[in-house]
């Protein structure tokens, strides 16, 4: 490799609590993931809000933003009463519905008379402000909205706050949802990923010490935009986390049908052991700027479980406990992302 | 982590008031205000002063040497032209230092193609525009001037993003993950801003004035900015002054105004001085928020009388010069309130001639020379996010 921009990270947390909503029954836990694509858009499967979300803030309230706090919401539930001390949304699109909305208005009437209420839901920000204020938590908040690596890039956002000790606890989420024009315009322009676009909310609490309730841990993330050296970059992101090929059981990886797409993940693929387990997860929740965060929510549920849900393996191998998995995703030779993750041993 | 220092070692702006930090300063020192109608910019608001860069986006273009039929983005090309000045700035000390870019933007790269988006659809317009749609657009193009593919990253927290693209650079090196980071933002004038600010009906339609009693609303702006971010690593002779300190809290308060009594501005400035290890009374200059809209301007007012009691320093929003640059304001701002660390000035208060009756401080309106060790800007935003930063004297 010609550059030297290793880095170097101990960085590393302790995930206590989930929560999802996806297009599978992740809303009661469910990891099975046999809910069938509803192409060429999937849907996520939703729970009653009134039980997650203040009545007062649900009437009128943006889908995403719904699918946003459910979420949160579920993930705190999950967490015990251990309150974040930061909360860190990546979406790539956030309620781009509202921009659209307000867009087409202000074209309808010449720029007159314009509604303000789409125009104050297309902040990116949205998500995060409305849970600071349904948890009434006035610490550390952001919002990263980086396209592809949005949810990893919020994700190295709540390691550094842990590692820098201004939070023990800190929620982190990744959410996007199909947005009606915006894929209608992509149908018209390109091809649609063959795996569907896809659509989730998925909030994980941080923390920096592991309780009884830690179900995984996570101990690097990175991202790159346009990286030389194709797959090497793995092998930059190991050598950031002192670790090496032969010390990860599975692979998660992000094939989305793309043809051109899937010779880096055999590419990064190659690297590994001959029985290193390769999964995917794309075909359970579709494509989509997030999407990540739904594999992290996947991987955690294996490294405790010991095994990928069937339905995600692309080989059929030996019985190798699954106890460090690693998520790699690109999508369209832009922006890359690898997460690595491992069990608690008790 | 906190014993880590951060140094500015590189900066540059493009706005209403200046192409380059020369002319910044002095459109500063002069007093002159880069408000007016809106000339460049096709709007049906052309009436309403903002801050416009009076530029094409053709003569932009050409600055660029962008070629004939590639895409440009307004947003994008005012991002480029501010980093050249920052990275000319900057000599790399460090052979092959660990880079990264932390962005802000509202607009993206819309701008470019508010009207082509929705032809699209109908199979008109110009598809590369669909790339452009979403925020992370910026930093994706810096990102390729620059030929950089790490720790690439956009902030969006409205009003306060560039400040928050400067905290999570500061907080990248202090990390370990980079050396030397690009942070800060750029919005171009849209439909979509110029419409939504103005549905809002808090756009003045006479000029902000910003802390006085008949203040009437904010004046939007456009424009770029950014800091070259270094950490100990950086030589010392490159070293410009030091982001001593700094604070993100949210007020959970309301979707779109800020906690009435400036309990939430207070927090975010007390925590900022805490960080830098600073009392109130080490700042010498505020560089304010300051919008000038009704809401604003009375909780900002509080909150620096509740931070810094019967001792406010002299401040002043600088945002009669340059308009309300949206999510570059952050960034915009931090490069002012450096102008005025390194130039011993504080800048006036445009716009201010009557005190408002609630508060018993009044910004500074005329030009003053300052021996400013500490400088503090405050950047607060839609959805509760406020931020502020602290520059200091090495």
């Amino acid at each position: 490799m010609h550059h030297s921009s290793f880095q170097k990270s101990d960085m590393e947390a302790y995930i206590t609590s989930v929560g999802a909503i996806t297009p599978q029954n992740t809303l009661v836990g469910d990891y099975t993931c046999d809910v069938p694509p509803t192409l060429p858009q999937w849907h996520c499967i939703e729970p009653d809000y009134r039980e997650l979300i203040p009545p007062l803030m649900l009437r009128r309230m943006p889908r995403l933003l719904k699918l946003s706090l459910g979420a949160a919401q579920m993930c705190i539930n999950g967490a015990d009463g251990c309150l974040p001390e930061g909360i860190i949304v990546g979406t790539g699109l956030a309620c781009l519905n509202e921009t659209e909305t307000f867009m087409r208005s202000l074209f309808a009437d010449s720029e007159k008379g314009l509604s303000p209420l789409p125009f104050i839901n297309s902040p990116h920000n949205i998500i995060a402000g409305h849970i600071a204020r349904m948890l009434k938590n006035h610490s550390y908040n952001c919002t990263h909205c980086s396209r592809n690596v949005s949810f990893e890039s919020a994700l190295i956002d709540a390691m550094m706050l842990i590692n820098e000790g201004a939070a023990s606890n800190v929620l982190v989420g990744g959410v996007d949802e199909v947005a009606n024009h915006y894929h209608v315009l992509l149908d018209n322009a390109f091809e649609r990923p063959r795996c569907g676009e896809g659509e989730g909310s998925v909030f994980f609490m941080l923390s920096k010490n592991p309780s009884a309730k830690a179900k995984a841990r996570i101990i690097g993330a990175q991202t790159f935009y346009k990286p030389k050296g194709g797959g090497d970059i793995a092998d930059e992101f190991l050598a950031s986390i002192k670790h090496r090929p032969k010390d990860f059981d599975g692979l998660l990886l992000g094939n989305n049908g793309d043809k051109v797409g899937n010779f880096f993940y055999r590419e990064v693929g190659r690297k590994f052991e001959l029985n290193t387990h390769l999964a995917i997860w794309k075909h359970l929740c579709g494509e989509y700027m997030t999407a990540t965060a739904f594999a992290l929510a996947l991987a955690v549920h294996t490294v405790q479980t010991g095994a990928f849900p069937k339905i995600c393996l692309s080989n059929e191998e030996d019985n190798r406990p699954m106890k460090r998995i690693l998520v790699v995703n690109h999508v369209k030779e832009e922006n890359y992302a690898f997460m690595a993750v491992e069990a608690i041993e008790r | 982590m906190n014993s880590k220092k951060v140094y500015v070692t590189g900066y540059g702006t493009f706005s209403a008031i200046g192409l380059s930090l020369d002319e910044t300063l002095e459109s500063l020192q002069a007093g002159r205000s880069g408000l007016g109608r809106i000339t460049v910019f096709e709007t049906k608001h052309g009436d309403l002063p903002v801050g416009e860069v009076k530029i094409s986006n053709a003569e932009m273009r050409r600055m660029l040497d962008i070629e004939e039929g590639v895409p440009a983005s307004r947003t994008v090309m005012m991002a480029l032209l501010a980093s050249e000045q920052a990275f000319a700035m900057s000599h790399s000390t460090i052979a092959e230092p660990r880079m990264g870019i932390v962005a802000a933007t509202t607009v993206g790269g819309r701008d470019y193609n508010e009207s082509d988006y929705l032809r699209i659809a109908e199979g008109r317009g110009d598809r590369r525009a669909l790339d452009m749609v979403d925020c992370a657009y910026l930093a994706h193009e810096l990102a390729k001037r620059w030929k950089l593919s790490h720790n690439i990253t956009t902030v969006s927290t409205a009003c306060s993003s560039a400040a928050n693209a400067i905290i999570v650079a500061a907080r990248m090196i202090r990390n370990g993950l980079a050396d030397k980071v690009l942070a800060g933002g750029a919005d171009g004038l849209s439909l979509f801003t110029v419409n939504g600010f103005n549905s809002l009906e808090i756009v003045s339609p006479t000029g902000c004035r910003p802390f006085d009693a008949r203040r009437n609303g904010l004046s939007l702006g456009e424009g770029a900015a950014w800091l070259l971010l270094e950490g100990e690593r950086s030589l010392a002779a490159d070293r410009i002054c030091e982001l001593s300190g700094y604070a993100n809290t949210n007020e959970a308060y309301h979707q779109t105004a800020s906690s009435p009594d400036g309990q939430g501005a207070a927090l975010t400035i007390n925590e900022a001085l805490a960080s830098a290890g600073l009392q109130a009374a080490d700042i010498s200059y505020i560089n304010a928020h300051g919008t000038g809209t009704e809401t604003n301007d009375l909780s900002e007012g509080l909150a620096l009388a509740t931070v810094f009691g019967n001792a406010v320093p002299p401040f002043s929003s600088t945002k009669g010069f340059t308009g309300h640059t949206l999510a570059a304001a952050g960034a915009v701002e931090a490069v002012i309130s450096i102008l005025a660390l390194r130039n011993g000035l504080v800048f006036p208060n445009i716009g201010f001639s009557e005190a408002m009756p609630e508060l018993s401080i009044t910004p500074a309106s005329t030009l003053q020379s300052a021996n400013i060790r500490h400088v503090l800007s405050n950047s607060f935003g839609f959805g509760g996010s406020d931020a502020s930063l602290i520059f200091s004297k090495i």
